[in-house]
């Protein structure tokens, strides 16, 4: 008996009538094109062979006779019209099959292929089964496998729903705050967290829920004791195939040692550094008394070595302040007093601070500082990191020229400080913005630092978003670059005017002329935002919705006719009024394109003013806002 | 001629401003700590008060609240002694009404010009 495989195309043996002879049958598979058995199969009839010794055709030729069988008769077991099996006999006389014979076969034959199928059913059934239980047992294992190693991790694993309660908590849990995870899910994240410390958690699920890739902070859990942990959490967003936010998965990591460790820092610093300044303070104090001559005469000597005293006074504590200030760098802990500012009027200021130093120590003192891009900074820092770059320069510059000087780059500002200087080796380049570097043989005279003065310029740099680097040649000088980011127009054109103040957009692609007007429309009392050129006037136009446009005609394109086209054509600008500024166009056409007023430059400024209130006047006839003055 | 209170908890600072405070033509009062200080406000009504932020007990921060709190001594003006990196602390402090500050270690001759200045504007 053969069983078929009608996709594979093949025959395969499954039992013998005697199986004696079934031990030496050479051939238990076979191809549909490999005859015998396979030809019933393959044609779907019944074949037989009346004498195999002399046909030749079949594998198994030498087999019938090694046990004298001369004929072949094979018939296939049909069922649903398609071969399942092929029953084959070997005979020693020819079969020559009768009628009768053949249809008690035909019975027998469908009985067989049915069996077969159910047999083949059965088996199949059976390998399901078997594997559907393999696969279980697989899964329970590797869930175990994970909840052993989830239960027994230091850190908590969570996981929360698209609203932010938890749905998940692992054991650790439990360990951190005393609550069985039990308690706390189905509660929301925020509830979890010290008070103070909710509205920043809030923040970072908002940037999950906007498009966030992941998100870390440093928050307090409460505990049922009624203390906090501090942990660290790290968490990632779940998303549905739309990307919306279906919830987030995380850990949260103990970190209660390193933060009261980081704590007893501070406060070991603030302590050692208030203990080090009282008795500094004292020193120095009585002897600028006896140095003033407030405790009476002194000999000029005596005036001599109470200044060294005096100076090094003044030295220790620079060092104890530069020492406190590099702990925080180092500590990643800088805190700005960020505020936008204009970085020229920072540069002056060290300028003339540093001027007199310079020149006593014979130098020629150089400053070129053009208009700058406003800058969001810390003017304190900022002028600290600038003071220590000119202060090197003087430091370690015996003859020449030192230069302060600054320029305007793409999106940031850069502020160079240059000296003729000694100079500094490649190799000490490297070495340059780490902690007490000194190179050898390059002290200048007495003029010593504390050698901390590139460490926090570095750290002070980076900590405003911006870069330091160094250019130098043995003998010939030194050159710091340092670049800051520029406040972004956006970001300036976000700067919020008061409330019910009306807001007025400047266009004009020269700066001296848009300046002039922001300055004319600050003095008039109204919020003034500058824009340099078309895109970014209908652009601020669409975002900012001023309540007055201010239009340059004469700009590249797209030009002041182009922008007032398209902000008349744009339904959410085409309300706003706009005051034309132009030199020789064709009042009548502004006027036409939708301009409320077209002034002819050169205008006189009492009479942009008429203008502007009036326009205001027209537009909010309500608000008082625009007609003060 | 102005009287001014000082209170500073290091009696070598303190003897030391106090000298040149004298020498400078000024009457100094001096108070070693808070509780002092607040004592002697009543008692010895000063033009002007100088007061450490570190102090035990009631700290300068503590002190100036009190004055300001006052009715009696609301308009006294105060400079502030500081330590550097409590630059908050003096933040807070012209925030409760501090009308100037001077940060540790200071110059003697500093401390005098700021009295002077905050003498004439009051």
């Amino acid at each position: 008996l053969w069983t078929v495989d009608e996709q594979a195309r093949t025959l395969e043996l499954r039992a013998f009538s005697d199986e004696s002879l079934a031990t030496e049958f050479p051939v238990h598979r076979l191809g549909f094109d490999e005859g015998g058995a396979a030809w019933a199969a393959a044609d779907r009839a019944p074949i037989e062979v009346e004498d195999v010794v002399a046909d030749g055709r079949l594998v198994e030729a030498a087999w019938c006779r090694r046990h004298g069988l001369t004929s072949f008769l094979a018939v296939p077991l049909m069922l649903d019209d398609a071969p399942v099996g092929v029953l084959a006999f070997y005979g020693r006389q020819p079969f020559r099959m009768r009628r009768e014979d053949m249809d008690l076969l035909d019975v027998v034959l469908a009985q067989s292929a049915l069996a077969l199928r159910n047999a083949q059913l059965f088996g199949a059934a059976q390998s399901e089964i078997a594997e559907r239980r393999r696969v279980e047992a697989a899964l329970r294992e590797s869930e175990e496998r994970y909840r052993a190693l989830v239960d027994n991790l230091k850190e908590v694993v969570f996981q929360a729903d698209a609203r932010g309660t938890w749905t998940f908590l692992n054991g650790a849990w439990t360990a951190m705050t005393g609550f069985e995870p039990a308690e706390s899910l189905s509660r929301p994240i925020l509830d979890a967290l010290h008070p103070e410390d909710r509205p920043r958690l809030a923040e970072a699920w908002d940037r999950l829920a906007t498009g966030g890739e992941e998100t870390s902070l440093e928050a307090r859990v409460l505990t049922r004791a009624g203390g906090v942990r501090w942990v660290e959490v790290h968490a990632r967003p779940r998303r549905d195939e739309q990307g919306r936010l279906t919830g987030a998965t995380g850990l949260l990591n103990d970190i209660t040692e390193r933060k009261s460790a980081d704590l007893m820092k501070d406060e070991f610093l603030a302590t050692v550094s208030h203990e080090l300044r009282t008795p500094l303070a004292a020193i120095r104090g009585h002897i600028e008394l006896v140095l003033e001559e407030d405790a009476g005469p002194i000999t000029p000597l005596q005036q001599q070595f109470l200044t060294v005293a005096f100076q090094s006074t003044d030295r220790l504590g620079a060092l104890i302040n530069d020492l406190l200030d590099v702990s925080k760098i180092e500590a990643g802990r800088v805190q700005l007093r960020k505020a936008p500012l204009d970085l020229a009027d920072v540069l002056r200021e060290v300028a003339a601070t540093f001027r007199l130093e310079a020149e006593r120590a014979g130098l020629a003192f150089e400053c070129k500082i053009p208009e700058l891009p406003p800058v969001v900074g810390d003017r304190d820092r900022l002028i600290q990191l600038f003071g220590n770059l000119v202060a090197n320069a003087i430091k370690y510059t015996l003859r020449g020229t030192v230069r302060l000087e600054a320029a305007a780059g793409y999106g940031q500002a850069e502020v160079t400080v240059t000296d003729t200087g000694v100079g500094i080796s490649a190799e000490d380049q490297r070495q340059l913005f780490s902690k007490f570097f000194r190179s050898r043989d390059r002290v200048v005279g007495e003029r010593r630092g504390t050698g901390l003065g590139l460490v926090i310029a570095k750290g002070f740099a980076e900590a405003h978003g911006g870069t330091i680097a160094v250019e130098s040649e043995p003998g010939r000088g030194s050159r710091f670059l340092v670049t800051l980011p520029a406040l972004s127009p956006e970001t300036r054109g976000a700067e919020p005017g008061r409330p019910g103040q009306p807001t007025i957009l400047v266009v004009d692609d020269e700066a001296a002329i848009r300046d002039l007007f922001l300055e004319y429309v600050a003095m008039w009392g109204y919020h003034g935002v500058g824009a340099g050129d078309g895109g970014e006037a209908l652009e601020l136009a669409r975002r900012l919705a001023p309540d007055l446009i201010i239009l340059d005609v004469l700009m590249p394109p797209p030009d002041g006719l182009e922008v007032l086209r398209r902000l008349k054509a744009d339904p959410t600008t085409r309300d706003i009024p706009v005051v034309v500024n132009s030199v020789a166009d064709d009042p009548a056409e502004v006027l036409r394109l939708g301009a409320a007023e077209c002034l002819m430059k050169p205008s006189h400024s009492s009479r942009v003013r008429d203008v502007v209130e009036q326009c205001l006047r027209r537009d909010r006839p309500a608000e008082p806002g625009g007609t003060r003055g | 001629v102005a009287k001014i209170l000082l209170a500073e908890d290091e009696k070598h600072l303190a003897d030391m401003v106090a000298f040149k405070l004298t020498n400078s033509g000024h009457r100094v009062v001096l108070a070693r700590d808070g509780e002092e200080a607040l004592a002697l406000l009543g008692r010895e009504r000063p033009d002007l008060a100088i007061l450490d932020i570190m102090m035990p007990g009631v700290d300068g921060l503590e002190v100036l609240r009190r004055i300001r709190d006052d009715p009696d001594l609301r308009a006294l003006p105060v400079i502030m002694l500081t330590a550097k990196g409590q630059e908050r602390d003096v933040l807070a402090g012209l925030g409760a009404g501090a009308n100037d500050y001077v940060v540790k270690p200071f110059s003697l001759k500093e401390l005098v010009a700021r009295i002077d200045t905050v003498l004439r504007k009051g």
